[in-house]
């Protein structure tokens, strides 16, 4: 936490350092935007660097995480440097609008993908996870657990001359009802990206109203039932965490890239048409 | 990349193909980075033009621009000449569009659009307040991290400040404190935080009008109140001053409404006390005669009572080439009247002098008046233009130069024509010499030439014309055609063989003129009037009558009477018809029969020419109409129309005529008591008509750039005359002379205006402020202080050296309302950047049948 709060403190510190050297720069007759820009452009090509080195170096694990801090806290300051840059201010023409979505698009999912990484409940579900691929069969394995213990019947008819409540059929009826359709398959996605825990409270709740009033052995059932439950909820969360985290770069890597010829059409125009100030 | 294996790629980006993720990702975004580049060319080919390429809209004053070469010069035409703005040529040369529209006067692109000059002496006045002020520490770090010294040393483009493509509704001329403080030694951030103290505020230059309020005030306005007492003079502030010109300034309201009433009449010359109220213009200098003829020096005819000096205007006339230049440097050194201890050199330069101001007449008389300018320069090598050649001779008129030279040289025409032709000298001068009085030095009647006026058109006829056989037919026919002329007199057409001896003579004092017509003097009185005998006997009157007529109806009658050496000659040059000339058109259409009679409508019958001559007799007094024998000579008595004596009937040329001659108690001075050409004595005057009067602008803005303090040049001669303190027209009593780096001055002819505050780095507009002003009006800032040397501060020529009648305005004034919580107090507030103005010049337009 104090690591979070210096690194916040770090960025912020930067940042001012960057509006304060773009200012006294715009104020000694230059043209600030040559400098907020090419401190992007730079910190751009740079960002694009650290793909590279991912892709063709083979890294070690600590200098891979090191590249990666370094890559996001320059991101940060990129943003920040774009800020500058855009004045505050929203695109007029076409190839501004490209340049800009093309910017906001990377550094959205660039915070996104953080920010996925950097959630406390994603580590605390994710980091016994053994990956994405193994979810549907970790998924199908509880589906079929579930099935056995409510499967199971535990009550005792043959000593007992009156009949008997039927605590059994209630849970059954119970996974009937909700419990089935919940195993069968990937269930509250948009719950899990916005990280609430409400249909996965609605179901503990039933399974523990339940469990007031069966008996003994079916209270243990019900017990099982609800591990079960939390565990299928882990598993919803860790696909759709996981998934986001496969699927981020898809939008980051290729706009990075699209961003690129822009910007290189962008810095050319830039100087064709420069009236002198810089 | 070949299109298969793009789509090769697009396959294996999809996942169509079993690879990995991060190969998937790495394909994905290189068919992004492909279908990108493909995007942009299709963009670029299916554009129009180069627009889509504009980082934002234009400011709404620029959004008429249609294309990006409006403003980017290196853009070119087609849709990637753009590129080659990669390759920088000049800087400036975007910023040069610029100024196709928006006018700035040189140099354009220093700071300010001030000189190296003005912003070195800035620069040194704020190093000095800057060592009084703070500095932050972020425009230390500025001036170590980005240092301005090395950008305002050179050209600054326009895009400096003013940054296109923001916005539409940006304000493009918006400059910051901080833009300010970038370049600024003295750093502060606001008015009311850290500015200096005012120096001498407003007074950094004097005003162009010299105006002493305090003399005013004191003495001049109690002096008119007192003539009437109703009034109050002036009544308010506002009375003479008045904002205008932007606002800027509080300029005076106009000579005709505030100073006219008291000063006009020491202009037109009606206050003075003494002296000439005219400004001699042209003049015969009196010359030490005797000596000359001691000397045996030939200057032929001149006038002996001439008293006159040679005016500054003449200098300059005669300088106009390097020999009259070296003649007058010469002169300058000798006494003209006395000569006696002159040595030959000297004697020489003085007669080529007279000779050369002889040429300068004949010339005036013969061409333009503004050739006699010649290479007249302005300051800057120019030739000055029409309008101001115009200005410089004022309109002279002919006619008063023609006056002139009939009754100061009459015989200039004969003398001019044996100086140009020393053969037609010595065959007239077998006879006595020319400086000796009365002795003719006419030549031989047959080649004596004879000058020919131009028409009131302004048709030269030439100014010497010997005719002979071999004349030009149209010559000969003119001749015919007049009918009888001088020299065919019985009508015949042919030339009877004339004999008399010559008609012209050089005389070192012109002889007294017996008769003038418009100004022109048709008969002298030669030796016993032997010559009004001669023309009397060689031409019956009514023929005189007639020729002179001629000569009138030719527009001028600058030469003496003609010499009869042949036929041809009278006949070609003096009857020659000219353009225009309606009374010689009339003259020529005179039956020959009636040639011998006199005009009944023009001249005098014999009963009224008794009844005159008795009248004249019975008054005992000098008649107006004076006898042709009589003393009727003066230097007046050949007044110009400008001297207001009126011309005397044609026929008076009869032999047997009177002179006739209007006399008037009014001088010619006071005729011309508004002004304008008049003769007197030997000089011919120029009095000014008014405020602004032209011909002493014309020649103060001409002379005064090339005076030199030492006023050695006759350029500084005449500047010298001009601004002098007893000078006519008192122009520089008001309007202040500032010295020139060339060495030269020049007059301040108008007063403070919008103009005048060119170069300024301070602006101020009054209006805004009139409604804070308490009882005291105009005084609540300006406080009148009585015992400033104001007028002492004119008496040298740096307009930067300033002293007021008023007190100089304080900062702690203007802090009463521009503070951090009132009024503004932001640089521009009062300081303006571009301080020599920028205008936008008023669009070419074709015109409909172009």
């Amino acid at each position: 936490m104090l690591a979070a709060i210096l690194q916040v403190a770090i960025f912020i510190a930067i940042s001012s350092m960057l509006f304060w050297l773009v200012g006294i720069y715009g104020s000694a007759l230059r043209d600030p935007r040559y400098l907020d820009g090419w401190i992007l452009a730079v910190g751009m090509l740079v960002q694009l660097m650290f793909h590279v080195a991912n892709r063709r170096a083979r890294l070690k694990p600590s200098s891979a995480v090191r590249w990666r801090r370094f890559h996001v806290s320059l991101g940060y300051l990129l943003i920040a440097a774009f800020i500058l840059h855009t004045d505050f201010t929203l695109p007029d023409t076409g190839l501004e609008w490209a340049l800009w979505s093309g910017f906001v698009v990377i550094a959205l999912s660039g915070v996104f993908g953080v920010l996925l990484a950097w959630s406390l409940k994603a580590r605390m579900v994710l980091d016994e996870h053994p990956g994405y691929e193994h979810i549907a069969r970790r998924r199908a394995e509880l589906a079929r657990d579930i099935h056995a213990v409510v499967a199971a019947d535990n009550s005792d008819a043959a000593g007992s001359r009156l009949p008997q409540v039927p605590y059994d059929a209630w849970v059954r009826e119970l996974y009937a009802r909700q419990l089935d359709d919940f195993f069968s398959g990937p269930r509250n996605y948009a719950s899990h990206l916005v990280g609430s825990p409400r249909p996965l409270k609605r179901l503990t709740d039933e399974i523990d109203t339940l469990s007031g009033y069966v008996d003994r052995p079916c209270q243990d059932k019900l017990q099982t039932v609800r591990e079960l439950v939390v565990r299928k909820d882990r598993e919803d969360f860790a696909r759709v965490h996981l998934g986001l985290a496969r699927a981020w770069p898809y939008l980051h890597m290729p706009v990075t890239y699209s961003l690129l010829a822009l910007t290189v059409l962008h810095v050319v125009v830039v100087y064709a048409f420069s009236s002198g100030a810089w | 990349m070949s299109l298969s294996r793009c789509f090769r790629s697009a396959q294996l980006a999809f996942g169509m193909t079993s690879v990995s993720a991060n190969a998937r990702r790495d394909r994905i975004a290189l068919v992004c980075f492909i279908v990108t580049v493909f995007g942009i060319v299709f963009l670029f080919s299916q554009a129009k033009g180069t627009r889509f390429l504009m980082p934002g809209p234009l400011s709404s004053a620029h959004s008429a621009l249609g294309d990006c070469k409006s403003c980017h010069a290196n853009s070119g035409e087609g849709k990637l000449d753009w590129i080659l703005g990669l390759a920088r040529g000049s800087p400036l040369a975007d910023s040069k569009a610029c100024i196709t529209c928006h006018k700035i006067p040189d140099p354009a692109f220093n700071p300010h659009g001030a000189t190296q000059t003005t912003l070195q002496r800035s620069t040194e006045r704020l190093k000095k307040v800057a060592a009084r002020l703070p500095v932050t520490h972020a425009a230390r770090a500025q001036e170590i991290a980005f240092p301005t010294s090395d950008i305002a040393a050179r050209d600054l483009p326009c895009a400096t400040c003013h940054q296109e493509h923001q916005n539409s509704g940006v304000k493009l001329s918006k400059v910051t404190n901080a833009q300010c403080n970038a370049c600024h030694i003295a750093k502060f951030d606001s008015f009311d935080g850290g500015h200096p103290e005012f120096k001498n505020f407003p007074f950094k230059k004097r005003t162009p009008i010299v105006f002493d309020h305090a003399g005013h005030f004191r003495k001049h306005y109690p002096e008119l109140a007192k003539k009437d007492p109703t009034k109050t003079f002036p009544a308010t502030c506002a009375t003479c001053h008045g904002s205008r010109d932007g606002k800027n300034a509080m300029g005076v309201v106009g000579f005709e409404k505030t100073c006219s009433q008291c000063h006009r009449d020491q202009i037109i010359g009606k206050a003075r006390a003494s002296g000439p109220k005219g400004i001699a213009f042209l003049a015969l200098p009196g010359i030490d005669l005797e000596t000359l003829r001691a000397k045996r020096i030939d200057v032929g005819e001149w006038p002996e009572a001439s008293e006159a000096s040679l005016t500054p205007f003449m200098k300059v006339m005669v300088s106009r080439t390097a020999r009259g230049r070296q003649l007058i440097e010469h002169a300058d050194r000798l006494t003209l009247q006395d000569l006696s201890a002159a040595n030959g050199e000297d004697l020489s330069v003085v007669a080529s002098l007279v000779w050369e101001i002889k040429e300068l007449f004949y010339q005036l008389i013969e061409g333009r008046a503004s050739e006699a300018l010649g290479d007249l320069t302005i300051g800057n090598g120019a030739k000055p233009d029409v309008v101001l050649a115009a200005d410089l001779t004022a309109g002279l008129p002919r006619d008063v130069i023609v006056g002139a030279q009939q009754e100061w040289l009459p015989n200039l025409a004969t003398e001019i024509a044996h100086r140009r032709n020393p053969n037609l000298a010595e065959a007239g001068s077998r006879g006595p010499t020319a400086q000796e009085p009365g002795r003719p030095a006419a030549p031989p009647p047959d080649t004596v030439p004879t000058v020919a006026q131009s028409d009131g058109g302004g048709k030269t006829a030439g100014a010497e014309r010997e005719v002979s056989d071999g004349a030009p037919e149209d010559s000969k026919e003119a001749a015919e055609q007049a009918g009888p002329s001088e020299g065919a007199s019985d009508g015949t057409g042919e030339a009877p063989p004339v004999t008399e001896p010559k008609v012209d003579t050089v005389r070192t004092n012109p002889q007294d003129c017996v008769l003038s017509l418009f100004g022109a003097c048709v008969i002298t009185k030669s030796n016993g009037s032997a010559s009004v005998e001669n023309d009397a006997v060689r031409n019956p009157p009514a023929f005189n009558g007639r020729s002179n007529l001629m000569r009138l109806g030719a527009g001028e009658s600058a030469q003496p009477v003609a010499p009869h050496g042949s036929t041809e000659k009278i006949g070609s040059a003096s009857a020659l018809p000219t353009k225009g000339s309606t009374r010689y058109a009339e003259a020529r259409q005179v039956p020959a029969g009636t040639g011998r009679k006199s005009d009944d409508l023009l001249s005098p019958t014999a009963e009224e020419l008794r009844a005159i001559k008795a009248h004249a007799e019975a008054a005992g007094t000098k008649s107006s109409f004076g006898n042709a024998a009589g003393p009727a000579s003066s230097n007046n008595a050949l007044p110009d129309a400008a001297s207001g004596t009126a011309a005397v009937p044609p026929s008076a040329t009869q032999t047997s005529a009177p002179t006739i001659k209007i006399e008037s108690a009014v001088d010619a001075e006071t005729w011309a008591e508004y002004g304008g050409w008049y003769r007197q004595d030997h000089a011919i005057y120029y009095r000014p008509t008014g405020h602004k009067d032209k011909f002493l602008y014309a020649w103060l803005f001409l002379t005064g750039p090339q005076a030199k303090q030492d006023h050695s040049s006759p350029l500084g001669a005449v500047f010298q005359s001009l601004t002098g303190k007893d000078a006519q027209g008192a122009c520089t009593k008001c309007h202040s002379i500032d010295g020139l780096t060339s060495g030269g001055r020049v007059v301040n002819f108008s007063p403070v205006s919008a103009a005048n505050e060119r170069g300024s780095f301070t602006r101020f507009n009054h209006e805004p402020h009139f409604n804070i002003m308490g009882e005291q009006g105009c005084l609540s800032c300006h406080k009148l202080e009585g015992q400033s040397p104001y007028l002492k501060s004119y008496e040298q020529g740096d307009p930067l050296h300033a002293v007021s009648n008023f007190g100089a305005v304080k900062k702690e004034l203007c802090q009463g309302c521009h503070t951090q919580s009132k009024a503004r107090q932001d640089c521009m507030t009062c300081h303006k950047y571009h301080v020599n103005g920028v205008t936008a010049p008023t669009t070419s337009t074709r015109t409909p049948d172009q």
